[in-house]
């Protein structure tokens, strides 16, 4: 749930206004609830929330003032990119300034000799690759929202993707970092070396969720494009089947480019959406991307058909051309649509998991889903062990909310219960902030707070995300107690 | 709820009464980098003890290590497994430890294939200057609950709190593996080395040596392009030896420069000044007696930083700016409120640092 806030009091309101309307052009700067409207969620819609005014700035300068105005009148600031995260990181304050960072859009520099793009915060994650591709590089994290998604929010949330398995989340890419504190102090963290120095401050600021400081430019590491890629569909009688060659295929010293699951639900859901060429009744499939010099690709490819089969695979197809391997990778991008036809509302989470306990959790999570009487379908990123279960459900049907809340609950307990994470790229936000406290103690949040509280001496930026209070967690934690009691 | 063994609690009580006690303690290892800067005027903690594998999981390819494990059997034991940590870990003595590896932040020969020591982490259980161990990351490939806060003592010379336990990520060992000394100079190289990475050809280390580029390759040398055909054989042995820094070149006399730059970047060596690069020119080993403010200038300009490795004079390096300076004083207060923990020889951030 959201906490409650207190109402901005009328004279700081005009304050904050006035200093505002200095900083900004009239058409920077919305107050208008119609045109606030748009800036209600983020793409966790469950959660909507007006913010009191939007910012939409162009430069540094105005970022760095806005933020030592709202230090200053104690004014919560959230930052926003595009708007397309899952946890609700970038829900509004409703006593706040909501910072919108799309007109930071630029791409200042792709540098094919250092393996360099330096970029505004406002860039899509995808026009990184277009810019680069011309010198045969490319921008590896690609989370499955990348044609719309920002860096800025990429950076806020460590974003992942379907390749990370061989290529690393956005932490593994980032070379620098420019950041502004709240006192409007200019951080640059990190390096175009090879190698930082000092402690790793820029890790710090990667998956922080806007609560530290504000992005204004990010230099991303560039990689070469693969030369060849071969994508592999193998179906299974069983997720365990599936799940088994999983383990195999990391145990067996591969590095596939990318290795997902689509699970009975999905696979139907997606058969009758697209022509993907998936085998309909199939229990599971995994799709493979295995990549790099032509004879690499070959033998990785024969590699894994090794290890398909040895885990009964009831089929496996190998596509080598661009349009054989798109029709395959249809499927799983298609599969949140596909799963919408089925389902009034869906809810995907984000749990990480150690790979060889997918046969085990997933067996668990059926076992939440039937006890809870509401379907869960998975698609995720089985390579990484972070899986996403999603939760098909009805919002119209009074209390669903609250079922569909507390069976996504027990599943991210159970991912912890299993040596896991709670959120392994979608961020902790709104939405996972009460299994904090199952997941670190009160010394580790408290750990956490004083990171916030040094940076951000007011608690001005992003308020009531990512990191809950102590009493907070220790009001979770009893409430949990009393219901297992019950239970 | 962390479990600690008997070493560790006592390691934990040593930094509670510290805290208590306005004492301060700088975290000791195996004690071989203490050539990187002057000794620190504090207690020495000897964490020595603090030593073992708690879990080697080949199936999920993670190792969780005590922080004093030492580098050797660590080697030794993923060699058993056929895995290794990508970017390798210098292991200068034999009594050189993962957690001062973590700590120092440099990586070895195998960064431009493996990343760096950050790419490494996975979590690690840190005790901060109140005494309080805390476990940040995991043992999972992905991770985004709370601040990352695992990752932060990489570099930072125990400044920031002791290490009890680290957990990693390894990579398989490569099927098949060529060295060659390919006769090239720099230019042509860098040439090759691009077209390599660009061809994807698995290129897994380089280092330019006595004019002559060297480099180590993830495949058959029949898998390799024509002009490689025909290049000399290099020992394996070469690549160990250059990541432990026990070269006649590292242990000669004089002031030896550890400068890290980008991709693509110049020689820095002037006239006849000897230099070892590696990281396909991104680290270079730069023997001169330059003055140090002339080869901070340099680095910087390039893109890089750079530090006076082995010298009398060792402890100089290229100064963080101010406002990362300040973000560390706020950081370091959040998690030592009464700075118990005085960082170990190497410390970027020590008075008098850069000339």
């Amino acid at each position: 749930m959201i906490e409650q806030t207190a109402p901005i009091a009328e004279s700081t309101y005009r304050e904050l206004l006035s200093g505002l309307q200095a900083i900004l052009a009239d058409e920077e700067l919305v107050i208008e609830p119609e045109r606030l409207r748009v800036f209600e969620c983020d793409a966790l819609t469950a959660y909507r929330r007006m913010p009191k005014v939007a910012a939409l700035p162009r430069t540094e300068g105005q970022v760095q003032r806005i933020l030592k105005l709202c230090d200053r009148l104690q004014v919560p600031v959230v930052t926003r990119g595009a708007g397309t995260g899952l946890s609700g990181g970038a829900l509004p304050h409703s006593a706040g300034l909501l910072l919108v960072m799309s007109r930071f859009d630029r791409i200042l520099e792709i540098d094919p000799v250092r393996m360099l793009a330096r970029v505004q915060p406002g860039v899509r994650n995808a026009a990184v690759s277009e810019a680069a591709a011309s010198h045969r590089l490319f921008y590896a994290p690609d989370p499955s929202s990348q044609i719309a998604c920002s860096i800025g929010g990429n950076i806020a949330e460590n974003a992942g993707g379907i390749h990370c398995l061989k290529y690393g989340l956005t932490h593994n890419n980032v070379a620098s970092i420019r950041a502004l504190t709240v006192e409007g102090e200019v951080l640059t963290l990190g390096t175009e070396a090879l190698e930082n120095a000092g402690p790793e401050y820029r890790s710090m600021l990667i998956g922080s969720e806007g609560m530290l400081a504000a992005v204004t430019e990010i230099t991303l590491r560039l990689l070469p494009l693969p030369v060849e890629t071969r994508t592999l569909l193998a179906g299974f009688d069983s997720v365990a089947d599936a799940s088994a060659a999983v383990k195999g295929i990391i145990a067996a010293g591969m590095v596939p480019a990318a290795l997902e699951m689509l699970d009975a639900t999905t696979v139907a859901a997606v058969s009758e959406y697209c022509n993907c060429g998936y085998p309909p009744t199939a229990a599971a499939v995994l799709l493979a991307d295995v990549d790099g010099a032509p004879a690499v690709a070959t033998a990785d490819a024969e590699q894994l058909t090794g290890i398909f089969r040895d885990c009964g695979a009831t089929s496996v197809s190998v596509a080598t051309d661009a349009s054989e391997r798109a029709r395959l990778w249809l499927g799983r991008k298609s599969a949140f649509p596909a799963l919408g036809r089925i389902t009034p509302d869906y809810y995907c989470i984000d749990g990480s998991i150690p790979r060889g306990e997918i046969g085990a959790v997933l067996a668990d999570i059926e076992k939440l889903s039937k006890d809870a009487g509401i379907l869960v379908a998975n698609v995720f990123h089985a390579g990484d062990g972070n899986l996403h279960p999603i939760i098909l459900f009805d919002a119209g049907k009074a209390g669903e909310i609250d079922r569909v809340e507390a069976l996504a609950g027990r599943i991210l307990e159970r991912c912890i219960a299993a040596g896991g994470s709670i959120t392994g790229e979608h961020g902790v936000g709104v939405e996972k902030i009460d299994q904090m406290a199952t997941q670190f103690t009160d010394a580790e949040i408290a750990q956490f707070l004083a990171v916030k509280a040094a940076l951000d001496p007011n608690g001005i930026l992003n308020p009531g995300k990512g990191v809950p209070s102590l009493r907070r967690c220790q009001e979770y934690r009893a409430l949990k107690k009393h219901s297992e009691g019950a239970a | 709820m962390i479990e600690l063994s008997a070493v560790e609690q006592q390691l934990v009580a040593q930094v509670q009464e510290a805290h208590q006690g306005g004492q301060r303690l700088t975290v000791g290892g195996g004690g071989t980098r203490a050539f990187l800067g002057a000794a620190p005027q504090a207690t020495r903690m000897d964490t020595r003890a603090n030593s073992g594998i708690i879990a080697l999981r080949e199936s999920e390819r993670t190792l969780t290590v005590r922080a004093a494990t030492s580098l050797i059997e660590i080697e030794s034991v993923l060699e058993q497994a056929g895995l290794q940590i990508a970017c390798g870990l210098p292991a200068l003595q034999p009594e050189s430890t993962v957690g001062g590896a973590v700590s120092a932040g440099m990586a070895g020969p195998g960064r431009v294939s493996g990343g760096d020591i950050k790419d490494q982490l996975l979590g690690a259980v840190l005790v901060n200057g109140r005494g309080e161990p805390l476990r940040f990351g995991g043992d999972v490939m992905k991770n985004v609950a709370g601040y990352d806060l695992a990752r932060l003592p990489v570099g930072a010379f125990g400044d920031l709190g002791l290490l009890l336990q680290l957990t990693l990520k390894l990579q398989p060992r490569t099927r098949a593996e060529t060295s060659l000394h390919t006769g090239m100079g720099w230019e042509q190289g860098q040439e090759l080395i691009r077209s390599l990475q660009l061809e994807n050809y698995p290129l897994l280390a380089s280092a330019y040596e006595d004019g002559n580029w060297i480099l180590r390759l993830g495949c058959e040398r029949a898998q390799l392009p024509q002009p490689l055909q025909g290049a000399g054989e290099q020992p394996a042995q070469y690549w160990r030896d250059l990541r432990d820094q026990r070269t006649a070149f590292h242990n000669g006399p004089g002031n030896l420069w550890r400068i890290v730059l980008p991709q693509g970047a110049p020689l820095l060596a002037h006239g006849e000044e000897p230099l070892v690069a590696e990281w396909h020119g991104a680290l270079q080993w730069l023997r001169s007696d330059r003055p140090a403010s002339e080869i901070f200038a340099a680095a910087a300009a390039a893109g890089g930083h750079a530090r006076l490795f082995r010298s009398e004079l060792a402890g100089l390096c290229s100064r963080p700016d101010a406002g990362t300076q300040t973000l560390h004083r706020k950081i370091k207060t959040a998690l030592d409120p009464h700075g118990v923990f005085v960082a170990g020889p190497g410390n970027l951030f020590a008075e008098g640092g850069e000339a």
